[in-house]
């Protein structure tokens, strides 16, 4: 025979009221998205501006464009009721964290100019006065740019460049989970809500 | 997924289009030898064909913020366009009057062709189109509850920075408190504790040239020539943790309540002045004459638009409401 076990839940009312504000609260989802895009692009900015990668500036000697670092500014935050995002422009060349990205002389060029010196690092050759370079090919197979002067390399002349994709020049994945997981838990918490007292 | 990455375009690209040309009857010359943060700052003419120089800057910086091309591309048209239109450092535009355009010394800030120069103008020019755009999201309803502060950081390294502290006390922000280093404007991205709510007048006065010779007279990031320092959104609960309140002590929502343009994501305008310190006396009196400004007594260098806005604006109100 079973037993009857009569049990009395007390302040179920005040729990309801609790968790209806959450729903209130999660009814618009753009304030949450709002905040999560928000936290993400902040975390990316900061991951670009301490990327800290000059390896090309470094191997010729030259001083940084920080070019990464100055991208990062153009990063923005968006949202609407479904989800939060990331808005990176374009011309940050960030595209190359997710595929192969090739690049090619602008119409009416030939070559593309890869700085091979110092001096030449972040700089077209138009930055120079005229007749600064003569052009050479090295080794019968590699053309290029030399200063006129001391004979120095300036650009390697290349048709096309073929960069590898590299995830690494954005958060990983788990990176921007992570944010998105704490950034969420914080609006939550954050939610006005009726006191138990 | 909708077609959202265009959004971030509008915006920057919205601020960018809304930019006028600096309105003034000075002949080139005279243009040539005010201060090179005048010259630098407003995309305006002189006369003639530097009309189509700056329709092409007008559309190359539309390009550089809508992300379709870098600021190399953007240097190289400019300079193509200088060159097609028959721009010499030495003589000017060909349309100038001989004789009028003092030589400009190729390579020089003066000579518009020169890298330093078309470096100077795409960047200021795409700097101030970024912040521009951060503000007008700043402002859209989600982003101005959820994160209702700006803090102002360094965004990216320079050789010398200014004394941002210092002009932020100058500029009426409030003081940050021991909590945070007093050097940490140096250090990109490090929090400075110069917070303020969104719409506060502070940003106004930071970005405003009759404070400092070298603002942009704007109310958002870069706020000056090359400044490197940009905004952090900071969230509620950070602006109540660091205390941050109005100018007369309001709280976040006594603040915005008293907004009800800022709520509605209408922006205050721009303090309407311009600094001419470090031009030459005949020339800044020519300029102010010209476009009929005021100065103050105190600031004789400093040219106000006030009076010409508050005049224009009642006009146009009295258009819509005679």
């Amino acid at each position: 025979m079973p037993e009857v076990l009569a049990i009395n839940v007390t302040g179920a009312e005040l729990v309801d009221r609790d968790l209806n504000t959450l729903l209130a609260g999660l009814r618009d989802r753009r304030p949450l998205h709002a905040s999560i895009a928000t936290e993400a692009t902040e975390m990316t900015r900061e991951y670009l501006q301490g990327l800290n990668r000059h390896a090309s500036a470094e191997r010729l000697g030259a001083t940084p464009t920080n070019f990464r670092e100055r991208n990062a500014l153009s990063l923005q935050p968006s949202c609407d009721d479904a989800a939060a995002y990331i808005l990176i422009p374009r011309n940050t060349g960030l595209g190359r964290a997710f595929h192969d990205v090739l690049i090619l002389p602008g119409s009416g060029k030939t070559y593309l100019t890869i700085p091979a010196c110092a001096r030449t690092y972040g700089k077209v050759v138009r930055d120079f006065p005229a007749d600064t370079f003569r052009f050479v090919i090295y080794q019968g197979r590699y053309p290029g740019l030399v200063f006129r002067d001391d004979g120095e390399l300036g650009y390697w002349l290349r048709r096309q460049v073929l960069q590898r994709q590299d995830r690494t020049l954005l958060p990983s994945n788990e990176d921007w989970r992570e944010v998105g997981r704490h950034s969420a838990i914080a609006y939550v918490n954050n939610l006005p809500r009726p006191s138990l007292a | 997924m909708p077609a959202q990455p265009l959004a971030v375009i509008t915006d920057a690209l919205a601020a960018a289009q809304d930019r006028g040309m600096l309105p003034t009857t000075l002949d080139s010359a005279g243009l040539k030898e005010l201060g090179a943060e005048v010259l630098a700052k407003s995309v305006f003419t002189a006369r003639g064909a530097d009309a189509v120089f700056v329709s092409q800057l007008k559309e190359v910086i539309d390009q550089l913020t809508a992300g379709d091309i870098g600021e190399g591309q953007a240097r190289t048209a400019l300079w193509e366009t200088l060159k097609a239109i028959g721009y010499t450092p030495e003589g000017g535009f060909p349309s100038t009057p001989l004789g009028q355009v003092p030589e400009a010394m190729a390579g020089t800030l003066q000579d518009l062709s020169s890298r330093r120069r078309l470096d100077l103008i795409v960047r200021t020019q795409k700097d101030l189109m970024t912040g521009a755009g951060q503000q007008i999201r700043g402002m859209i309803p989600a982003f101005l509850a959820m994160f209702p502060a700006w803090e102002l950081v360094r965004m990216g390294p320079v050789r010398v920075a200014r004394d941002w502290p210092l002009r932020w006390a100058e500029a009426g922000g409030k003081d940050p408190g021991d909590e945070f280093p007093a050097f940490s404007y140096q250090t990109v991205g490090a929090p400075t504790g110069m917070i303020a709510f969104k719409g506060d007048p502070v940003w106004g006065e930071l970005g405003s040239s009759g404070n400092f010779d070298d603002a942009l007279d704007v109310d958002y990031p870069p706020f000056c020539y090359n400044s490197g320092m940009g905004w952090r959104p900071r969230s509620r609960a950070y602006c109540q943790l660091h205390d941050v309140t109005g100018p007369d002590g309001e709280s976040i929502d006594e603040w915005q309540a008293s907004q009800p343009n800022i709520l509605g994501g209408k922006l205050p305008l721009p303090a309407p002045q311009v600094s001419l310190a470090g031009v030459d006396p005949a020339i800044a009196e020519r300029f102010r004459l010209a476009t009929q400004g005021t100065t103050d007594p105190g600031k004789p260098m400093v040219v106000n638009y006030s009076d010409i806005l508050a005049k224009a604006l009642a006009a146009a109100k009295a258009a819509y409401h005679p």
